[in-house]
Formats: C-alpha cells, sequence, structure tokens
C-alpha cells in the first residue's frame, strides 16, 4: 500500500480542508470593502463627501462656502501642491508657501481642517474626483428637505467585482471537495471492506451537525455584531429631523441669503449654548420681509403672533447632548475657531435642520485627536507647553491637536 | 519637632474597642452579603423554569427600556432677549446678604435668570470678599417652599389690596384715637428703612420701633452710654492689635460681625519669614467656642467666674497705670497666671492691644471699657466714631414692649424679620400678649411660630428678590439688587410700610432719592447721580472715608460695676448659651445645607446637643448621646450630651439656633429649643446660668456626629510649632520634609512620572489661618451640587461633603507623644487620662481636608474601570459615568476623601416618590423649585457612583476658556476654587505650580509647607502650612 494513512485519515482531512477554504471564503467576503488601496473617482467622491462637503460646494458648482469652490482646483494647482495644502495646510502655510498663505489670508484666516490620517491615494482619488466632477452640469439643488446633502450611492468598482468572483469561486471548490471527500470515503469503505454508509441527500449533507453548528457560531456572530452596533447606537439620534413650530429654512437663511450664522446664534461666540435666537432677532429683518418665498406669509405670521402676544416659540431641539456631558460652543467656535458645518453639516442648504453627526464620544474624541488648535495663533499657549512650542519649532511634530494638550481626558467635557 | 498625640474626639484618643472596630473597617457598615446569600431567594434550589421566567423577564424588561423614545426636548427663546443675558452664560450681580445682625456684602451668580452662587464682593473694605456659611447658604433659601407663597389674613388667602386696604382703614382709625403703633423687628442695617420707619411714625403718629435680637448685645450698648454718652457699637480694629484678650467673646464666629473680624484678625495670624510676628491672643471662656479654639491661650472659666476674671484683669492694668483698683477679683490660680501674663502684655503694648468681652451684662462691658481706655484703645483697637450698625436689639426696649401689649396698651403691632414667640426665651408669654393687640401684622418669609399668631401675615420677599440698602458701619454703605422676580406672590415689607403712607414711591424709588439726596453729595468724583448710581449698583458698594477719632473720656462708674459683676459664687453645674457658627440664631434652621454642616467644635449635625466636661461624664459614667436632664428650676428638657474636651469644668454649653416647630420641612423638629434657658438679668438678657441642675436620665440617642468619620488611624497629619521656634529655623515641626524629599525623589515606576507640559493645578492650606468656620463647606456643597443625606445617613457616616474640616485635640501641656502601646493598653481603660491630663486645658487644630489629587494617586490603580484617572495638569479626575461603584478608590485613599453616592440622592433620574429616605430634609432638596440652586455646569450624580472634590475643574475650565478668548495668558489668581473663594480667612491659595511666579509656587518654596502623609510617597498636589502658636509663656 502506497497510503500511509488511512483512506478514511485522508477523507477527513480533505474534510477539514473544505471546511477551512469555506471560512477562508467567508473571512474574505468581509474584508472585501476594505481591501481598496489604489486612486478612484469614487472612492475619492466618497471621502469628499464625509469630509469636505461641510466646507466646499460639491464641485461642480462655483459657490463659496466657508471654503473655496474646488472647481477645477485640479487644474489651478499641482497634485504636489494640494496633497501638502489638503493632509496639513498649517505646516504647509508655515513652510511658507505664497499660495497657501494668500488662501488663507483670502478666507479671513479660517483655518482649514487638517487630514493627517488621508494617504497619498486618498488625496489621488479626492483630486481624480474634482477633476471628474468640475466637467459635469451642476446638479439641480434638490428641493426636498435634506435631499441635497442626500446619501452618494456607493458604487462598486472593479476590485470588489473580482473579488466576488473569488469568494463564489472559492465556495464552489470547497463544495466540490466536500462531495470529492464524501466520495472518497464512500470508496476507502468500499475498498476495507467496512460497512457503507448509506450516501446521504444532498440536504441532509447540508444540514449536517457540524454545518448547522457553523451556521449557528456565524448567527450568533452576526446578531453579536448588530445587538453591539445597535447597542451603540442607541440614544444617538443621528438624521434626527424633527418637526418646527415654524417652517423656517435655514436654506433660503443661511444659504440663498448668507446670512453669517453668528447674526442668530451669537450665544456661540460668547456661550455654552449657540442659542435659539430670540424673537426680536427674528424682527429685525422680518418687520420687512413679511412674505417668503416658499410658504408666503403663512410662517413669518408665526414669527408675527409670538412677538405680538410676547409668546416664545417653542422650537423643537435637534443636538441633545446627554446630561453628563459640558460642551461650550465658544470653546469651539471662539477659541478653536472650528466651521459651525464641521458638527452641524451644510445647514446652509438644509431647509429643515437635521442632526448631521452622530454626537457620539468616539466622534468627538476623533476630532480631539485629528484636529489642529490654534496652538501658535492663540497668546494663551505662548508661556504654556514649552515643550510642544519647542517640537513645533524644530519640526519634530507638524500640527498642535487637542488630544496633545490634553484634550482627550475625561475631566475635559465630563465633570 | 513636638510629639504630640492629635486625636478627634474621645473614643479616638482612648482607642475604645468600638471605635477600632468602626475604624478598622473601610465603611461604616457590613454589606449584608451573608444575610443575602443565606436568604431563602438565594438558597431555595432554583429549576431550569424559573431560570427561564427571570430570562424572559430581563430581557424583556431590557427591550422595553431599550425600546423608550428619546424624549422630545424643546428650546425657548426668549420673545426679547434682555440685552445683558447671553443663555448660558453667568451674571454676577453686586448685592448685600444683611439680614438682622448678619452682613456680607455679595456677588450673586445668575444663570439664565436664576441665582445659583454666592461669591464675596472683594470691592467691601468691611467684609473684603469673605463670607460664611449662612450667607453661602442663604441662596438655598431662596428656592425654599416653606416661605410663604401669598399675603393671608387670619389664615385665609387675602388679595394685597384688600389687605392692604383694611389695614389703612385700621391703622387711620388708631390714629384717630390716638392709639400706639409698635414696629418689632430685628436689626435694620437699611438707612432707608430706618428713614421709611420714622416717616411711617410722623405719618401714624405715637410709633415706636423696637428692635429685638435673640442673642443680644445690649450691654455693649448700654456700656458705651454710660461710659461715652454714645449708645453704639463700636468698630473694632483686630488687625490693630498685637495682643488680643476676649472674654467669652465669639468674635470669629458669631459676636458682632464675624467675617469683618476674621479679615482682620488674621492678617496677625500670618507668619513669613519677612513678618515673623504673629498676635497674641488670650481668650478666657466657658464653653469652647469657635475663636477660643483658634487662641494662643484658651483659658476655661466658669460662667460665674467670668466678672472676677474682668476685674481681676482690670486692676492689674490700672495698676500698672498706678490707678487705684476696685474690690473684687478673686479667680482660680490658673486663670490669674494668665491674666498676669496678659495683662504685662497688654501694658507693654499699650495702644495696640484689644479687650473684648461677649457678655451681655452691662456692667462687665464697662468694666472691659475702663479697661480698654487706660489701654489706649479707644482710637487705636477700637473706633468707636465709625461705630458698627449691627446687633442693635436693645433688651430693655424690648422687655418694655411685651410689658405694654400685656397691659392692652399697644393697638397694632407690625412685625418685620424677628420670632419672638421661638427666640424670646418667655415665648409663649409673648405668643399670649399678642392676643392683646388690635391689629398684628407680620412680614416673616414664612409662617412661623410668632406669625402663625398674628391676623395679617404679609409676606416679605427675599433678599435675592429686593431692593435694599445697608450702611453696615457709618459711611460703609451698600446696596442690594434683585437678581430674580419674586418666585411667589410677596411683597418687600417697606413697599406694605410705604403703601399704607400712601406713597406715590415705591420702595426702589425711595432708596435712589435716598441715596441722591444724602449719600450723592458726601462725594466729589461723580457730578452725574445717574452715573454715580449705576456705579454704585455696579460695584454694590459706595465707602466714604472713615471719621476722624475725637477724643474720648471714659465716664463710667468701674466701682458700682464691679461690685455688681464681681464675687458670685457657684457650687454646682453652670449652663452657657450660646450662638451656632453654622445656624445663628436660628432663622435659618429650615436650610438643609447648615444643618448638615458640622458645627465646627462638635461635629455634630441635626441636633442640639449638650457639651459636657469630660470629668463630669467619667464621674457619671456618661457617654456620647446619653440623655441629661437639664433644668434652671422652671424649665427643663432633656438633651443628648457631648463629651467636650476643653469646657470648663461643671459647666454645660448647649447652642441656640434649633427646635423650631414652625419654620418649614427641613428644620422642623430638629432638635430642641434652648431660648428658654436665656433669663433677664437687670434690662439685659443673660445667656449663663449659675443654677442649673443636671441629672442623667438613662435615655441613649444616637447622635449624627463626623468628628471621628475618616480617621488616619493614628497616623500624624498636623504639623506644629512656636513662634519662637519659627524665628530659629523656618522649618521648626517641619522636619521630616527633608527626609521624605530624599525619599520621594526615588520611584521604581519611572514610566508611571506624570509629565505636565502645561499647566499643573496646586492648592495650599494655611493651617495658621483656617479658623474652621465652615463656609468651604456650605460654598463646595453649593458649587459641586454636594447633596445633602441627612441625619440618618450621616449617622451610617454617609455624609457627602468633598471637603471636610478635621478638627483636631491636643493637651495643651503634652510635650511628649503618647505612644501607641500605652494606647493599647488604655483600651477599656479610659479614666488612666483623667489623673494626668487637664481636660480644660486643650488645643485645637483645624484641618481641611479634601481630595489631594495626588501624582501617585492610590484610588487610581484600584480602579477596574479606569474611571478615576491622572489628568495633564495634576488633577485626579473622577468620571461619574464610568465609575461602576466597586468603591475600591475609597478603600485605598488614605485621605478618606472619597463619598459613595449609597443612595440617589438629589435624584436625578428617580421618581421623587422612590426616595430613599422620607425625612424631610432631603425631601426638600429634591423639590423641583429647591433644585433649580443646583449647578447646571456640574453633573448632578446618581446613586452607586463615587464623588469627591474636583478642584472645581468646571472653574478652571472656565478661567481658561475666558482667556482664551480673550487671546490672553492665564493671569494667576484668575481660576478660583468655591472654597478659596467662600474663606473669609484667605487660608487657601490656588493655582499652577508650573509656574514659579504664582502664589501657590511661593507657598511650596516656603519651609512651613508640608504634604499629608508624605511618608507614602502619594505627592499631593495639596501643601499644608504648619501651624505656628504664639503660645509661649502664657502661663
Amino acid at each position: 500500500m502506497t497510503f500511509y494513512y488511512k483512506p478514511s485519515r485522508i477523507a477527513e482531512l480533505t474534510r477539514v480542508s473544505a471546511r477551512l477554504l469555506f471560512l477562508l471564503s467567508f473571512i474574505f467576503s468581509f474584508s472585501i470593502s476594505n481591501s481598496n488601496a489604489a486612486v478612484s473617482v469614487a472612492d475619492g467622491q466618497k471621502l469628499f463627501a464625509n469630509n469636505c462637503r461641510s466646507c466646499h460646494t460639491t464641485p461642480d458648482k462655483d459657490q463659496v462656502l466657508v471654503g473655496p469652490s474646488l472647481k477645477n482646483a485640479d487644474k489651478k494647482r499641482s497634485e504636489a501642491w494640494l496633497i501638502s495644502w489638503i493632509r496639513n495646510n498649517v505646516a504647509f502655510r508655515a513652510s511658507g508657501d505664497k499660495d497657501a498663505i494668500a488662501i488663507f489670508e483670502e478666507y479671513k484666516k479660517a483655518s482649514m481642517t487638517q487630514f493627517l490620517s488621508f494617504s497619498d491615494d486618498d488625496i489621488k482619488s479626492i483630486i481624480a474626483y474634482i477633476g471628474d466632477a468640475s466637467n459635469k452640469v451642476p446638479v439641480v439643488p434638490n428641493t426636498v428637505a435634506g435631499g441635497a446633502s442626500g446619501a452618494i450611492e456607493e458604487s462598486a468598482d472593479n476590485y470588489t467585482g473580482i473579488l466576488w468572483i473569488v469568494v463564489v469561486t472559492l465556495a464552489g471548490l470547497s463544495f466540490l471537495i466536500f462531495r470529492i471527500n464524501n466520495n472518497l470515503r464512500r470508496y476507502a469503505g468500499e475498498k476495507e471492506g467496512d460497512e457503507i454508509p448509506e450516501e446521504r441527500p444532498f440536504f441532509r449533507a447540508i444540514f449536517s451537525k457540524g454545518n448547522v453548528a457553523l451556521m449557528l457560531f456565524m448567527c450568533v456572530m452576526f446578531l453579536g455584531y448588530w445587538m453591539v452596533n445597535e447597542g451603540q447606537s442607541l440614544g444617538r439620534s443621528r438624521n434626527y429631523q424633527p418637526i418646527q413650530p415654524i417652517k423656517f429654512s435655514h436654506k433660503i437663511h443661511a444659504g440663498q441669503n448668507q446670512i453669517n450664522c453668528l447674526y442668530c446664534h451669537a450665544g456661540a461666540e460668547k456661550s455654552k449654548t449657540a442659542s435659539i435666537p430670540s424673537v426680536n432677532i427674528c424682527m429685525n429683518c422680518h418687520k420687512a420681509i413679511k412674505e417668503g418665498p416658499i410658504t408666503g406669509t403663512a410662517e413669518i405670521s408665526k414669527i408675527y403672533a409670538a412677538y405680538d402676544n410676547n409668546q416664545p416659540i417653542k422650537w423643537v431641539k435637534v443636538h441633545n447632548l446627554p446630561d453628563h456631558v459640558y460642551f461650550n460652543h465658544s470653546q469651539h467656535v471662539k477659541a478653536g475657531q472650528v466651521a459651525c458645518q464641521t458638527c452641524h453639516g451644510p445647514v446652509q442648504e438644509m431647509d429643515e435642520v437635521k442632526q448631521f453627526a452622530s454626537l457620539s464620544m468616539g466622534w468627538c474624541v476623533n476630532c480631539h485627536r485629528n484636529t489642529a488648535t490654534q496652538f501658535t495663533e492663540n497668546k494663551y499657549y505662548d508661556p504654556l507647553f514649552s515643550k510642544l512650542h519647542e517640537e513645533l519649532k524644530t519640526g519634530k511634530i507638524s500640527q498642535v491637536t487637542e488630544g496633545d494638550l490634553g484634550g482627550t481626558e475625561c475631566q475635559k467635557c465630563h465633570y | 519637632m513636638e510629639n504630640k498625640s492629635y486625636w478627634k474626639g474621645l473614643a479616638e484618643l482612648e482607642e475604645t474597642p468600638e471605635f477600632i472596630h468602626e475604624r478598622d473597617k473601610e465603611f461604616a457598615e457590613e454589606l449584608p452579603i451573608e444575610e443575602i446569600f443565606n436568604s431563602n431567594f438565594v438558597q431555595k434550589p432554583r429549576a431550569r423554569r424559573d431560570f427561564l421566567k427571570m430570562l424572559g423577564f430581563s430581557v424583556t424588561a431590557a427591550t422595553i427600556a431599550a425600546s423608550c423614545k428619546i424624549p422630545v426636548r424643546q428650546a425657548i427663546p426668549y420673545v426679547i432677549k434682555p440685552e445683558e443675558i447671553v443663555p448660558g452664560l453667568a451674571n454676577y450681580y453686586a448685592s448685600t446678604y444683611a439680614d438682622g445682625s448678619d452682613y456680607c456684602s455679595i456677588l450673586v451668580k445668575t444663570r439664565d435668570g436664576r441665582p445659583i452662587k454666592i461669591e464675596g464682593n472683594s470691592n467691601s473694605t468691611v467684609t473684603k470678599g469673605g463670607t460664611n456659611a449662612r450667607a453661602q447658604a442663604s441662596i438655598l433659601s431662596l428656592y425654599d417652599k416653606a416661605r410663604m407663597h401669598a399675603p393671608e389674613h387670619e389664615g385665609k388667602p387675602v388679595e394685597w389690596t384688600t389687605a392692604d386696604s383694611d389695614i389703612k382703614n385700621q391703622l387711620a382709625a388708631i390714629k384717630t384715637k390716638g392709639g400706639n403703633i409698635r414696629i418689632l423687628s430685628s436689626t435694620v442695617l437699611s438707612p432707608s428703612t430706618k428713614n421709611l420707619i420714622a416717616d411711617f411714625g410722623t405719618y401714624y403718629g405715637n410709633t415706636k420701633h423696637v428692635v429685638f435680637e435673640p442673642m443680644s448685645n445690649a450691654g455693649i450698648l448700654s456700656a458705651n452710654e454710660k461710659s461715652f454718652g454714645k449708645r453704639v457699637i463700636p468698630g473694632y480694629n483686630f488687625d490693630k492689635a498685637k495682643v488680643i484678650v476676649s472674654f467669652a467673646a465669639d468674635f470669629l464666629g458669631s459676636w458682632i460681625s464675624p467675617i469683618e473680624f476674621t479679615k482682620q484678625y488674621v492678617t496677625n495670624r500670618k507668619v513669613s519669614k519677612a513678618k515673623a510676628e504673629m498676635s497674641r491672643h488670650y481668650q478666657f471662656e466657658s464653653n469652647v467656642s469657635l475663636t477660643g479654639s483658634n487662641a494662643d491661650k484658651r483659658v476655661a472659666i466658669k460662667p460665674s467666674e467670668e466678672g472676677d476674671a474682668i476685674i481681676a484683669l482690670y486692676n492689674m492694668i490700672a495698676g500698672f497705670a498706678g490707678k487705684a483698683g476696685v474690690s473684687g477679683g478673686k479667680v482660680s490660680d490658673k486663670a490669674s497666671k494668665s491674666l498676669n501674663k496678659a495683662a504685662a502684655e497688654m501694658w507693654a503694648n499699650k495702644n495696640a492691644s484689644l479687650v473684648v468681652c461677649g457678655s451681655n451684662d452691662t456692667n462687665s462691658q464697662i468694666i472691659v471699657n475702663a479697661i480698654n481706655d487706660i489701654l489706649g484703645s479707644y482710637g487705636n483697637t477700637i473706633d468707636i466714631d465709625n461705630y458698627t450698625n449691627v446687633a442693635q436689639g436693645y433688651d430693655k426696649d424690648f422687655s418694655d414692649l411685651v410689658a405694654e401689649m400685656e397691659a392692652g396698651s399697644v393697638d397694632a403691632l407690625i412685625i418685620y424679620n424677628t420670632n419672638p414667640v421661638y427666640s424670646f426665651s418667655k415665648g409663649k408669654k409673648f405668643g399670649d400678649a399678642l392676643k392683646k393687640v388690635g391689629l398684628t401684622i407680620s412680614f416673616n418669609d414664612r409662617k412661623d411660630e410668632t406669625t402663625s399668631l398674628v391676623k395679617y401675615h404679609l409676606p416679605d420677599n427675599h433678599y435675592l428678590e429686593s431692593w435694599n440698602d445697608a450702611e453696615v458701619k457709618l459711611g460703609k454703605y451698600s446696596l442690594s439688587q434683585p437678581c430674580i422676580n419674586p418666585i411667589f406672590k410677596t411683597r418687600q415689607a417697606a413697599d406694605s410700610l410705604l403703601k399704607w403712607m400712601d406713597s406715590a414711591d415705591d420702595y426702589s424709588t425711595l432708596i435712589k432719592k435716598n441715596w441722591e439726596k444724602y449719600v450723592f453729595p458726601t462725594q466729589t468724583q461723580e457730578t452725574n447721580f445717574q452715573s454715580f448710581w449705576d456705579n454704585c449698583i455696579r460695584v454694590g458698594v459706595y465707602e466714604k472715608a472713615s471719621a476722624a477719632s475725637t477724643a474720648i473720656a471714659f465716664a463710667g462708674d468701674v466701682n458700682s460695676a464691679a461690685s455688681a459683676v464681681g464675687g458670685k459664687k457657684a457650687d454646682g453645674m453652670e449652663l452657657v448659651i450660646f450662638e451656632s457658627v453654622g445656624l445663628g440664631n436660628g432663622k435659618y434652621a429650615n436650610n438643609p445645607w447648615l444643618l448638615e454642616n458640622p458645627d465646627p467644635i462638635t461635629k455634630v449635625v441635626w441636633d442640639t446637643v449638650a457639651m459636657i466636661p469630660v470629668p463630669y461624664a467619667k464621674e457619671n459614667n456618661l457617654v456620647e448621646g446619653d440623655m441629661i436632664e437639664v433644668s434652671t428650676g422652671d424649665f427643663k428638657m432633656e438633651l443628648p450630651v457631648v463629651l467636650q474636651p476643653g469646657i470648663a469644668n461643671n459647666t454645660i454649653a448647649v447652642a441656640v439656633g434649633l427646635g423650631r416647630e414652625k419654620c418649614g420641612r427641613a428644620g422642623d423638629g430638629v432638635g430642641k429649643n434652648v431660648y428658654p434657658f436665656v433669663s433677664m438679668s437687670g434690662d439685659t438678657m443673660s445667656y449663663s446660668n449659675s443654677k442649673v441642675s443636671v441629672k442623667p436620665t438613662g435615655n441613649k440617642y444616637e447622635l449624627a456626629i463626623t468628628q471621628t468619620h475618616g480617621t488616619f488611624e493614628g497616623r500624624n497629619v498636623i504639623q506644629q510649632t512656636t513662634l519662637s521656634e519659627y524665628k530659629k529655623d523656618a522649618s521648626a515641626g517641619n522636619e521630616s520634609i527633608k527626609e521624605y524629599e530624599e525619599v520621594n525623589g526615588v520611584t521604581l515606576y519611572p514610566q508611571n512620572i506624570h509629565e505636565y507640559n502645561g499647566l499643573r493645578w496646586g492648592m495650599n492650606i494655611d493651617l495658621n489661618s483656617c479658623i474652621g468656620c465652615g463656609a468651604c463647606q456650605v460654598a463646595c456643597s453649593s458649587e459641586n451640587n454636594v447633596p445633602v443625606v441627612g441625619k440618618d445617613e450621616v449617622r451610617r457616616v454617609h455624609e457627602m461633603h468633598w471637603i471636610r474640616i478635621d478638627r483636631y485635640y491636643s493637651f495643651a501641656g503634652e510635650k511628649e507623644r503618647v505612644t501607641k502601646e500605652s494606647h493599647s493598653n488604655a483600651i477599656g481603660l479610659g479614666n488612666q487620662y483623667d489623673d494626668v491630663k487637664d481636660w480644660e486645658d486643650i488645643e485645637v487644630v483645624h484641618q481641611p481636608m479634601l481630595c489631594q489629587h495626588c501624582e501617585n494617586a492610590p484610588c487610581e490603580n484600584v480602579c477596574p474601570v479606569a474611571a478615576t484617572n491622572h489628568s495633564s495638569e495634576g488633577l485626579n479626575q473622577m468620571t461619574y459615568n464610568r465609575c461602576i461603584g466597586t468603591r475600591y478608590c475609597a478603600n485605598n485613599c488614605p485621605y478618606k476623601v472619597r463619598r459613595f453616592n449609597w443612595f440617589d440622592y438629589t435624584t436625578a433620574d428617580s421618581f421623587p416618590w422612590n426616595t430613599y429616605d422620607k425625612s424631610e430634609g432631603v425631601a426638600m432638596m429634591i423639590d423641583d423649585l429647591t433644585r433649580m440652586v443646583l449647578n447646571p455646569d456640574v453633573t448632578v450624580r446618581s446613586r452607586g457612583v463615587i464623588e469627591k472634590c474636583s478642584f472645581c475643574v468646571q472653574k478652571l475650565q472656565d478661567a481658561k476658556l475666558n482667556a482664551k478668548k480673550q487671546d490672553r495668558a492665564l493671569v494667576d489668581g484668575e481660576a478660583r476654587t468655591a472654597c478659596q473663594s467662600a474663606c473669609p480667612a484667605d487660608a487657601i491659595v490656588f493655582g499652577d505650580v508650573n509656574n514659579k511666579e504664582t502664589a501657590v509656587s511661593k507657598t511650596r518654596e516656603d519651609e512651613r509647607n508640608y504634604y499629608v502623609l508624605a511618608e507614602l510617597h502619594v505627592k499631593p498636589s495639596i501643601g499644608y502650612m504648619v501651624k505656628v502658636r504664639n503660645n509661649e509663656n502664657m502661663a
């Protein structure tokens, strides 16, 4: 006999390998969504929507939001320039690039967010997207509330298809090996004169004990994953969009009429709360403006009713934080120079405001970890953190984040 | 280095088995673990179906709970936003806390239209930014639901207009028939109200204003009238006195103007190498007062000896001055020795010494005046020209009024902010006499003991809802402004008077007019009244320069005074009645913050106790909590005892301030009313009694007393030295610091060394300045939403204060430390101390104890969930939402400053009726209205989490943010903790220790700086300054 092992042993090995293969294909299918490393317009579009959109319009438009329109930005600047600027505009400006400083000056020294975590490919994808989108005809904004900021289609790219083919092939292969294994076992049994097991029907093979256990295991894994995810989002209300007592449109006020956010939400610069404007602020303009483009006089008359009867308007709070969180608007808007849209999203495009960010602690902390502070700009830091000043000077670090200053400690927000 | 033993209570000194048992446990009570595991529920075998049932229930419950909808929250802005209000940003309004004899110039922190915190106003030269516990706690009284909600007539609600017209008619009738109108009030500090009362008198005729203070200083008023022809209480300058002799005057705690005096007193108590001088302070007193506990030499004398002690001092001083002495003055040898030393020192420091006396006896005060006159105190340490306006109660006026009322010759009585049925010794007599008065009106804020007997109850506003002015000392004006609209349908008392005079003005207009007429012309800087007025409101005070001193001649009759006070004999027990430092005269008995603030000496909360001498207790086998019956012939009362070291032998001391029957939910029935022990002696009330009988009743009572909670298990935490030692060596008493510095420089865990790149917060507490008053404790509760737990919970050692003041006793004569071995031998043999120790002669040290924010914090590395960890600014941060309540941290904290929320004390998230404790004091704190006092920047902690001092991190963050917003560096002293701001003694310094220029950094360089339990190498962030006593050679 040339067999070193009993045929049944071989059959067992094949069975195990088939299962391993199946598991592999399963794991592989999970990793598909994360396996992209090259430059693609689709990636760029996604990155743009998640990171740039709050301050820049889509590159098909010329409109200036917080930052400039990026239409044809890929043609105006070199790729290297754009990569330096997008990744760390503070350091880039510090390096003395004239164009960079000029832009900074032009936009009233509103510092752009830094994207240190972006790879070169990420940025190139964004640039590719900008180039692609710049040539398109502007999309007419959707008049349905929130439509303008609607989710971007997640288009699958070339690689995904291939990977799926691999998965299917692997699954097929494992099934094939499984069958072969069965046949082998029968053959081996016959040869050794064992009692030949009856050939199991297909469905019985599928629902064998081992397979059922595996499926159960997968179900538990999936349910667990789902429960943890859902559990984490308990109490969170991303995309919460309550009906307000007055159909007030931020799109008309902040978007079309370009009213500065701080004109109405004056508290944002001074206080813990951004504050909802009191009726007398509304009246500053609405003494004259008595009719709106969408609702006519119906909604505006509600302001007059409130004003005349001295009855406050009961707005519904959109962004709610738990009681044990201390959040201060002025800390971010005035001291940190963070744009409103960073957390509230493109409010100027929303008819009715909805909660843009998850407001989860992870979301807060990530920003604290990654965003550069006004470390060199604000004189508060001058006598403090000599070590960081030194490192910044020597170029050991390119920026100082809130995390570097202790901004991720518990008692910065919980007390 | 001294080797004294310090102890917080007798149990600790004697190490009674009970104490050791309690001490060695980490938490006072055992958890009922055994009980639970042996219970039927656990022991019964569970069937599989039971398991499934429980599983099903919990899953369903969790699902239901998880699927609850998030409530819709509204954000309701103003219709027209006032210009000065930014929602979420605090405004500070300068105002004045003036209530009877209590005075404090304050700033009121107002958030979104509701006052939430009181801070001292440093613009005032009288209180200089200091506060006391009552001023701090007064904010809570604003939200007290026991305040009257609307006016009443004979117990039935009445409209203001109806009440006004009825009263006006009745007053007019009285005027027509020429009847007598009497206005009875506590001390009125407002010049405008005084004017108004005078005008009211002119309007209606036959009106007299009578001032009643339950804890009276009428003796000083009459003595000054007899000595100098001026019925005033002079201004005192403790800052100018190098030698202070006080005969039972508790000037740091309750006498006349404690905040002002504390500020003055501590200027001469702080020592540094640059100024290694201190005042000398002798205190002759019967009970242990807060002031006595801070004295360099405290001599216990019986109340009956006080007169002779004063005479003895007079004779000695007169002897130095070559004047004839007076008869009497025989005192014990011990007192005599100290009096001799005091007399000699004062004579050596003529013009810079001061004698004060807390007695309400006119004759005693006349002799004290005479002593001060010989010593040249007038014009130096006493300023009779710049007199004070507090404590204007004149006992004779009051007793005359009672007589008039009884005779039926008073037709109308208007009661304003005083409650004699409770606080007058013959309260019932006053109540009966009230019935003989035709028209009785009360402005009191609540339906108290007196007000419930009057016909018209027209409730006054709270002071935070009112316009007012005050002139606490001559020419030292301050203003009160409303910080909130009246919460209830109340009206300011002065407005009521104005209404009845058919005045067109309201009171705020009247004040303004008065200031324009009387105050504005006295200054020259401002030419426009409106801008002067606006500025005064903004600053809160307007102070004229002090009047020049005029020569005065003492014209009192010392001889007859001496014969009246001297030679008193008393063989039995004697009784002293004194004013509680925290609660005062009883007006604030419904304030849970004050009720739960431990008494500075006894550390008792929520109760009235009899302080008894230890030898007496040993003789009669009394232990803490035994009941005794104190009787003075016509009045007797059963009280629980506290064994009080330092109290004069055969003397019992009891504080007034509790035992209210009609003050509100928290205070009703708490403690006992001991005012009936007060007696009339001549024209003044007397607060001591030399003929009392005391007998143990055999009853027991469980006191809520915090003195031995959080013990250091015999570790030495107090460092003390004497002034002469300090002069020789600035690090006297602090020799160990160098040793520890060496040891603490070594670490086995270099990776655990924290790096502080930016700020590094640190604190320093000067044990020389801290007087132990407890203002910081209330301020902390107010700032940090520290819950009130109630008497039962304190008994179970569940009090929640983030800062406590540990009060340590030591025997004054003791120089050798009593070793631990001999301590152990003393178990059960407590009497052993009686032979060798002088229980009258004790020294007291007060030590505020709060989270030390250790660098190597023992709490941090035992937390299994990292709920407590270290910040880059040196804070030991406590994260409530992470805490799972293992209490390992509290277990591992050597300072015992971590407090556990055994219940949901402030009902952060439970239903109001589901609260743990139905006791009214706690119930009051969870009322929706009372909860308005909570600080919105600080989390209200829930059940099951540990909490502790955060160094007021919300204030630090706010200070940092302000600096950032203004694009500037943080200034030293900008970030202040609540305890620091509240302290009337400036004992606390706080700031950035990374910056070598800050005040707190400089204290760290000082040789006196030491760290409590430095030997543990936990590296605390709080330094303490060695206590220096100026007590050599004081006999």
